[in-house]
Order: C-alpha cells, then structure tokens, then sequence
C-alpha cells in the first residue's frame, strides 16, 4: 500500500471521528426537548391552557437557574383536543421525532389513551391531572407517573374533612353526575364520612344522580329538600353547579343544608355566585396562592410571581399548579437521574422526593402514584368584593387516604377493610 | 334528466381513463405501504386513521349519495365495531381475528337490519334519520353503565393481534405490521364497495334514489333494496370501527356521539357526495389540514368550517365534483384552440 494511501486513509479516519464527535457533542449541548400535550381546545380547553401555563412558567423557572444538565429544556407544545385518539396521535408524533419525555393526560380520557403506549414508545410519561382509578391499576406501567391524587384518595379525604369539620351533621347525601366519576366520587366520600365520623353514628343516604350537564334541578332539589340530610356531595361540576346553587338557593337549600362538599370548582363557584355563595362550602383546592399554607411556602410564591408576570393577571387558577408540580416532578426526576434516557429517568423517579406548591410530594414506587397533602378550602359570601371568601385551608396526607398499591389489577373497593 | 343526474355527471373525477386511474390507485397502494418507511410514527397514525375515516365516510355515502337515504347516527355502527373488537381483544375472546373483524361487520349489518325494517318501512327519510340517532344514544347510555366497556372512561390498552394462517402466524403487535394489515383490509373494503356500487346492486341503489316510484314501476323491491344499502352501510362502517379498536388501542364514547357522526357527512361532503371517491378525498382533505395546523389549537376546526361553507357555497359537489369540472373547462379550451 502507498504511503499517500495510508495518510489518506488516517486523514478520513480522523475526519469521522472529528465529525461523530461534533455530533455527540452537539447533542450534548442541544436543549431537552419535552413534549407538552394538553386540551388546549374543546370542552376541556378551559382546564388544560391553565395546566399549560403552569408546564411554560416550570420550564421558564429551570432555564431561568441554568437549564437541567448544562441544557436549555425546550417544550413541544400539542393539542390533545380532549380526544383519545388526538393524545395517542400527538404521543406518536413526539416519539417519531425522538422525544422520550412528556406531560400529558390532563383528563383521565386521555391519560387512558397514552398510558398503554408509553411502553411500546419508550417514553416516560407524566400523567398531569387524570385521577381515573385505571392509571395506576389495571393499566399500569413502569414508564408512567402521575401527578395528582386519584379519585379514590380525592373524595375520600374531601369525605374525611367535611365529617371531621362539620361533626355535628349525622345525615349525608350526594347529588352526583350520571357515570362512573360521579357514582364512584359519592362511593368514595360516603365510605370516608362513615369511617372518620367522630362519634361513629352517621347516615349516609343513597345518591341522587343527575346529568352532568343539566341546567334544571328541580327534581333533584326537591328530593334533596324531602330528605332527612343536612350535609351535601356536590359532584356536579362547572357550569352546571352554578345552575344548582342558583335554582337550590331560592328553595331554601342554604338553610337546609349546614355544609356542602363540592368536586372542584372552587373559586369559579364563587365568582360565579358571590355573595350568594353558600356560608359553608368545601372545595377541592388545587392552589390559593394567598392562603396558608400555600402563602409561607417559596415554590407556591415564585409560581404566583411568576405568573402575574408572565399573564399579567393577579388571580391564577389552581390548575396552574398542576401543570407546574408536574413539570418539576419530570425535571428533578431528570436531574436525579443526571440522564435523559428513559430507563435512567423511570429508575430516578421511582423513589423521588421533590417540592411543590403544596410541599413535599413524592412517589408510590409500586404504582408511580404521587403521595403527598391533598388540599380542601372553605369558602363562604363575603361584603366586599368579590364577595366571597376562602375562610380556611385543610390538608390530608394522601398516604392516610390510599388504597393499597395493587398495580396491573382493577380497584375494588369492596376488597379494602372499612 | 334530473338535477341529481347532471350534478353526479358533473362530480365525475377529473381522469376518465380506466388505464389511468388504475395506475393512480396502484401508485397510491405502493405509497402507502412504504409509508412506515417514509413517515414518522405519528403522521403514521393519522395516514392509518384517515384511512378508516375514508372506509366510514364511504360507508355513509353509500347510503346518501347512491340511495339517498341520511343517517345521522351512522356513528353507533362504527362503535359496534369498535367496542366488540376491543373487547373481545382485551379479554381474549377465543376467536380467530379474523372471525372477531366478520362478526364486528355481522352485527353492524344485523342491526342496520333491524333498524331498517322498522324505519324504512315508512319509506321516508326523517324515520331512519332519527332512529340512527336513537341507536346511538343509546349505544352511548348502555356503554356508559357497562364497566366491561370502560364507562364513561373508555376501555383502554386493547392489544394488537396475532392472526393464524394454520401454518403460519401474522404478528400485527408492532405498529408497522398492523398498518400493512389495515392498508390491505381498506383496500379489499374499498374495493367491494366499489363493486357494489358499479354491480346490478348499486344500479337498483341508484334507480330507488333516483325515482323510487318509477323503480318500483320496473319491478325493484324498493324496500329490499333500501334496507340492502342499510345493512351493506351499517356493516361496513362497522367493520370501520373494528379495524379502528387495535389501531388506537383505546375506544371511547367520543366514538358514540352525534360528533362522531358528522364526520363521514363532513368528509362526504368535502371530497364530494356524488362521486364515488369524494369520501376518499375529503377524509385525505381534512386529515391534512388538521396535520398542518396541529400547533395552532382550535385553527383547524375554523379552516375546515370555512372550507366546508365555501365547497358548499362553490362547489357543492365537493372537491372531486370542482376538480371535474375544472378539467373539463380546460378541455374544452384547448378542443377550442
């Protein structure tokens, strides 16, 4: 062989190697692309651009203290329509472009149709906001987390709360949306009122069901103002609990019932009915920036500053916290695996700890299910603007209020002990 | 003859030549099949999907656009599809796939059949309409209180199939594998549709939409042959939503609503009701613009809105109906010069 030849051949040798290491380099240095998919249009629009905003001010926060591993983190933003179908395709299309990371299922329908891809994907797959019981049970897998409490941990601890707060009431009712959510929510906070009851002697009466979406409640009204309860499960949500409370204040309602528990509408209830909000109303709290213990803590504070700066609006919804919390879950995961690959990161996040807007969360390690306090406020009317008030914030810690982790297998709740 | 005749004269596709448009078909066939070559896995998804989409939407337009009979709850046969083959994928029914993918198309047809022996007995349109909305709302209801059919959650984590040949086994559990099967069923669904409709059958279809009176005055069963269009319709879209189950892996009640039901009218009627591949097109159509306009949320339901209102308003025998009318002014030019 020549001596031209062989130089030649060292020479395109060591051109390769210059050049693969330019790649890896380059890879090394370029941003952690993370897919966001939310339903940022159609019926579940309202809920999702909040989760989203809290994902954009998240991302802004860590890029802001210098990225995670030396990398900017970059969002791929998609719309899941609220659709099945829509998150399956978006899920797809990320991986097809070589994102292993994301944040989606911001409802349970579509948690559903990402949960069985993750695997098949190689994806890690954060779970935002769907508190389907399936999640975590018969469609388990090791490359999914959830960040938020399940149904069952929910409405038991907003069952627990209304029973501890209010012992004086021994008969309960639920009014409750026509389907498994609402069947299964008023299941799960009877058997907590029962259980927690101070002196033991309770009632819990059935449930009345109604459309989710009705605007006329005056059949249910009147079943509710013929019955013995003087405590109320609200299950019924958005636009329809407004029409509630408005039909069931002129009736006498308030009266009747000394305390009601209601599935998450919080401050868009009272907003919505100002100073006709009823004097004891339970929410479900994602977030009140202003009330302890949310006010003393630092992730909550930077959150709220952040968001007035980048909305410019001063009253964030709770749902922002939900799309931040879980953002910081897969980044502390990332930055305790000091990796992004997806094995590194599932490993890191399986026995991870990290703060939140509500303090410390962790997961569940058999079933990725996130552990933490779950909030619930009372609010009641108020005479100064925007005549209602958040009187007080309790808090649960989920691991009283957990089922056991039984990954792969549907949840029966007649298999738990009372 | 009568309006409906020349507007269908007028949405006859722009290529004539049987020559030719075998070779575009052919074409389209190698194309697809190396798309899992070509695509990323999401543009993947939504080639399988519009393909299911195009097979319901012809479906449909069976029945409007060469018998002239609407159904505005085809959608509750496309979930009989679904929900039986997912269910009987998710808890193992010991049935070959095959045989599942038959009986999904079977109870399709079963209850076109039982709806149109009591609606098209009356022999006008409003009866069927509102009995396949009732079907589906009741679909939705039964679902809905069944916990084997995931509720109100949809039942989720269907698995893809392995189909035995006897000697051997097709293993559709990646989703390439499963694209090709998907590609060759549609192809094999379009294509009898396509015989139907050119076959002595679809001519009595079009004889009954035409003028059914004077049809009944030459000797066709005018309710035979509308509860036939049913049956064939319902069938197919439920063999529609069979295919659809193990493709997205999840069924849901989106797929059980009057929503789901305007999809093959709006796709009908985008590529053009009166052509036979108008449904083909429109679901291609709205497939795209939804694609492109995927980063700007709610953007493609206002394109495909304004696009509707302007094919209406234009060309209402959608875009295969304009593209054949544009290739004929150019033919006519050029026979002038």
């Amino acid at each position: 062989m020549k001596r031209r030849t062989v130089l030649k051949g060292f020479a395109a040798s060591a051109g390769v190697a210059l050049g693969m290491n330019a790649t890896y380099l380059r890879a090394q240095s370029a941003p952690i692309r993370i897919g966001a998919s939310y339903a940022l249009s159609g019926v579940g629009a309202p809920v999702g651009t909040q989760m989203l905003v809290g994902t954009q001010i998240a991302a802004q926060q860590i890029n802001r203290a210098g990225g995670l591993l030396g990398r900017e983190v970059e969002l791929v933003i998609r719309d899941d329509k609220y659709n099945s179908a829509e998150s399956v395709a978006v899920a797809r299309e990320l991986a097809g472009d070589g994102i292993n990371l994301m944040l989606g299922g911001s409802q349970t329908v579509t948690a559903l149709g990402l949960a069985p891809l993750a695997p098949e994907l190689n994806m890690v797959a954060i779970i935002v906001a769907a508190a389907g019981m399936p999640v975590t049970h018969e469609l388990f897998n090791r490359n999914i987390f959830r960040t938020t409490a399940n149904n069952y941990t929910q409405y038991g601890s907003l069952g627990r709360t209304l029973i501890e707060q209010n012992p004086e009431i021994k008969t309960w009712i639920s009014l409750a949306p026509d389907g498994d959510f609402g069947r299964d929510s008023a299941l799960f906070f009877g058997r907590a009122v029962e259980k927690y009851a101070p002196s033991g002697e309770v009632t819990v009466l059935d449930t009345i069901y109604a459309q989710a979406t009705a605007t006329d409640f005056r059949t249910q009204i009147n079943q509710l103002m013929s019955s013995d309860a003087d405590g109320l499960y609200l299950g019924i949500a958005a636009s329809a609990q407004i029409s509630f409370f408005q039909q069931a204040r002129s009736v006498g309602l308030y009266d009747k019932f000394k305390a009601i528990g209601e599935v998450g509408n919080g401050d868009i209830t009272g907003k919505a009915m100002g100073r006709n909000t009823h004097p004891n109303l339970w929410s479900v709290c994602h977030w009140l920036h202003n009330q302890e213990p949310f006010a003393s803590n630092p992730v909550s504070q930077q959150l709220y500053k952040d968001y007035v700066e980048m909305k410019g609006e001063d009253f964030p919804s709770g749902q922002v916290a939900a799309g931040h919390r879980a953002a910081l879950a897969l980044f502390a995961g990332i930055d305790k695996a000091q990796s992004t690959e997806t094995e590194d990161v599932i490993t890191a996040m399986e026995n991870l700890t990290f703060e939140s807007v509500g303090g410390t969360v962790r997961f569940r390690p058999e079933d990725h299910q996130m552990l933490g306090l779950n909030y619930y406020s009372q609010m009641g009317p108020s005479t100064e603007a925007p005549h209602f008030q958040f009187n007080q914030v309790t808090s649960v810690d989920a691991s009283e209020m957990i089922e056991p982790a039984n990954p792969g297998q549907p949840f029966k709740i007649e298999e738990l002990s009372q | 003859m009568d309006q409906h005749s020349s507007t269908l004269m007028q949405g006859r596709p722009a290529f004539s030549s049987p020559m030719l448009k075998a070779a575009v078909l052919a074409l389209l066939f190698i194309l697809l099949l190396s798309a899992p070559a070509m695509l990323n896995a999401g543009l993947l998804f939504w080639v399988g999907m519009t393909m299911i989409q195009a097979v319901f939407a012809l479906s449909w337009n069976l029945l409007f656009g060469f018998t002239g009979l609407a159904s505005f709850g085809h959608a509750g046969f496309y979930a009989i599809g679904a929900y039986f083959t997912g269910a009987a994928l998710r808890y193992d029914f010991p049935l070959p796939f095959l045989g599942i993918l038959a009986l999904a198309g079977i109870f399709g047809a079963l209850v076109a059949l039982a709806i149109g022996v009591v609606a098209l007995k009356r022999l006008t349109g409003i009866f069927l309409a509102v009995l396949t909305v009732a079907l589906t709302e009741a679909m939705a209801k039964i679902i809905g209180f069944s916990p084997a059919l995931g509720e109100q959650d949809g039942l989720g984590n269907i698995p893809r199939p392995i189909v035995g040949f006897g000697v051997f086994n097709l293993d559709l559990t990646h989703s390439n594998d499963y694209y090709r099967f998907l590609l060759v069923a549609v192809a094999l669904m379009v294509a009898a549709l396509w015989w139907v409709v050119h076959s002595r059958i679809g001519r009595s279809f079009r004889a009954v939409r035409e003028d059914a009176e004077r049809a009944r005055f030459i000797g066709i069963n005018v309710t035979r042959v509308r509860v036939l269009s049913f049956m064939i319709s319902g069938g197919t879209a439920a063999l529609a939503g069979a295919l659809s189950a193990p493709w997205t892996r999840i069924v849901t009640l989106d797929q059980v609503n009057w929503l789901a039901s305007t999809q093959p009218i709006l796709n009908s009627l985008l590529g053009g009701f009166t052509s036979f591949w108008g449904p083909v097109v429109g679901a291609a159509v709205y497939t795209a613009i939804n694609y492109w306009t995927r980063t700007f949320a709610g953007l493609s339901e206002m394109l495909v809105g304004g696009i509707l209102v302007l094919v209406i308003l234009i060309a209402p025998t959608g875009i295969v109906g304009l593209l054949g009318k544009l290739t004929r002014r150019i033919r006519k030019n050029g026979d002038r010069t």
